[in-house]
């Protein structure tokens, strides 16, 4: 408690206007968020969606059932991002982030919950429903995730799988023409299209993270998520990753959601910030005007 | 929990005293190895009194019987071309099987479970037991032995295929799905290529087994060389064994020198870009 406590103080005002959704004095800090803060979304009954509405979750909860007893990582989870916004979720190591992530996605099936993508529920469709669906979403990770043992361009193609391009876009060998051609263009977005025939393994970290986004920009996504894409990388690399994804989006138009620990990242490239902790959302509002310190408390020890 | 808080220091001790259960094991384990030892029917003298009839033997596999060259070559021949088929053959079965039995790639648990059974079985017959059934039901010839080597072949390669499939990073493999790629798509360009090293190393690796194991499933009349060395071995024509046994040496040896160089061209990340 002293420690937060030494560091709040320049900022106790900050802190407070933020601490909107949990904490000890949230009643308080609700009305005085809804008067200083009003475009802050909240979700007390629907998530709000309409037509801007590029993704929704709400209510969205994971537990793992152990032999130990049962773990909960994910705890009522709600929040609506509009199309062309560009926000961070941030958090402690454990708090929820990638997992949200992944379960928005059903790559990690959530317990409960709702998601709706661009106003469709994901959470009945199966099959070929469910594919189409993901191939909206282009997903970076935090390691490249390409197969190294293929060329570049085979790894770009890859992108292209859910719009149905069979067998064919396994390898640019055997690509149809305007596949390849869309590929490279991919490659020419993020600045790679001299080395599309070079093997992936034979790239650096950071321009194989840029490979891994070139392929998401080959499904033709409307967003694309980002878990930890810098976290990788060395710092420069991060810096030019974070400056390549927020230049993609201003000029594309594409919805950006990162996961990162890095809040220098989080704050610079964000217009908005959702932090988790303890698998619950705990702040969710514009970026503009905090500093790292507004934001220490959400990387101190919980349930202790 | 203050930094200044006295931490217990705690050195691991240099040795651990076994507990009793294993202590007690081990010296069930070293009393059955020494009754193993008596049955195993080990006589110093017996075989003392066998080394002048090895002298005679070896003194008449030289040299080598050069008489029945033509028809011994064709035999090899038919050999290696059982072992090849064989194991080509099983390398293509197993590969569908290994994926049944990949548990990341499995449709369902219990096709998954059946199939490593299915593929454990295979392979606990030996495949001089598989040689003698096929032998009674498609008849004496290499056709018997071919389907023993295919058999042999899917028990080793639908294991460790699914086992290369199943050791393979699942970070490319989430990567496709969750573009939304098809299964069919995931193996192929994430599971297939990430698992191309330890794939070739258990098709060549079966190839030479392949390849051994044709020898001996002559003896029962699965084709091939064997039948020719059991008969020169019954005939006391030890100089045509020794033939015999100086081509399958050669030829063991020319696959696995072809099988050593296929490894590194295909393991050293230097094979043309797909």
């Amino acid at each position: 408690m002293l420690l937060r406590d030494i560091l709040n103080m320049p900022t106790s005002s900050a802190i407070d206007r933020i601490r909107v959704i949990d904490g000890p004095n949230a009643v308080d800090l609700e009305r005085e968020g809804a008067q200083s803060a009003p475009s802050l979304p909240r979700f007390t009954d629907a998530p709000g969606i309409n037509s801007k509405t590029a993704l929704a979750v709400k209510g969205l909860g994971k537990t793992y059932t152990t032999q130990n007893g049962t773990n909960t990582v994910l705890r009522d989870v709600s929040f609506a991002i509009n199309a062309g916004d560009s926000v961070a979720i941030v958090g402690a190591n454990g708090s929820g982030k990638s997992t949200s992530l992944r379960c928005a996605m059903r790559l990690i099936e959530p317990t409960t919950g709702e998601i709706f993508l661009e106003g469709r529920p994901l959470m009945g469709l199966s099959g070929l429903a469910l594919r189409k669906a993901r191939s909206k979403v282009g997903f970076v990770f935090q390691k490249h995730n390409l197969s190294t043992r293929l060329s570049v361009l085979s790894n770009v193609l890859h992108g292209g799988f859910a719009r149905g391009c069979g067998i064919r876009n396994w390898t640019h060998s055997i690509a149809p023409k305007e596949e390849r051609d869309r590929a490279l263009d991919c490659l020419d977005q993020v600045g790679l299209a001299d080395l599309a025939g070079r093997r992936a393994d034979q790239l650096s970290g950071g321009q194989s993270q840029r490979v891994a986004i070139a392929r998401a920009l080959m499904q033709g996504p409307s967003l694309i998520f980002a878990d930890e894409p810098a976290a990788s990388l060395d710092p420069k690399a991060g810096e030019d990753m974070m400056a390549l994804f927020s230049d993609l989006c201003r000029r594309t138009g594409l919805t950006l959601i990162v996961v990162s620990h890095n809040l220098e990242h989080a704050l610079a490239y964000a217009d908005r910030l959702i932090g988790l902790q303890a698998g619950s959302v705990v702040l969710d509002r514009k970026s503009t005007g905090l500093t790292r310190e507004d934001l220490a408390w959400l990387y101190e020890e919980t349930g202790a | 929990m203050s930094l200044n808080e006295t931490l217990t220091r705690a050195m691991p001790q240099r040795w651990q005293a076994p507990g009793l259960v294993p202590s007690l094991l081990f010296c069930v384990f070293i009393a059955f190895f020494a009754w193993s030892l008596s049955r195993a029917g080990i006589s110093i003298p017996d075989l003392i009194a066998g080394i002048p009839a090895m002298g005679t033997i070896a003194s008449e596999m030289v040299p080598p019987a050069t008489d029945r060259l033509l028809p011994m070559m064709n035999s090899v021949l038919t050999t290696f071309q059982m072992a090849l088929v064989g194991a080509g053959i099983g390398i293509v079965l197993s590969f569908p099987i290994a994926i049944l039995a990949t548990r990341t790639l499995s449709p369902h648990p219990i096709v998954y479970s059946a199939t490593r059974a299915f593929v454990s079985f295979v392979r606990t017959v030996p495949d001089l037991a598989w040689a003698l059934f096929f032998v009674a039901s498609v008849g004496l010839g290499p056709f018997a032995g071919t389907l023993a080597l295919i058999m042999d072949t899917i028990g080793f390669c639908g294991r460790f295929f699914a086992e290369s499939m199943e050791e393979v990073d699942p970070g490319p493999s989430e990567a496709l799905a969750a573009m939304g790629a098809k299964r069919a798509d995931i193996i192929a360009c994430a599971v297939v290529p990430a698992a191309t090293p330890g794939l070739t190393n258990a098709s060549l690796y079966s190839l030479e087994k392949a390849v051994r194991s044709s020898v001996v499933l002559g003896l029962v009349g699965a084709g091939g060389i064997g039948a020719e060395l059991a008969v020169s071995m019954e005939m006391f024509r030890y100089d045509q064994a020794a033939t015999i046994v100086l081509m399958i040496f050669v030829l063991v040896l020319g696959v696995e020198r072809f099988s050593a160089y296929a490894r590194s061209k295909f393991l050293d990340g230097a094979r043309p870009k797909l």
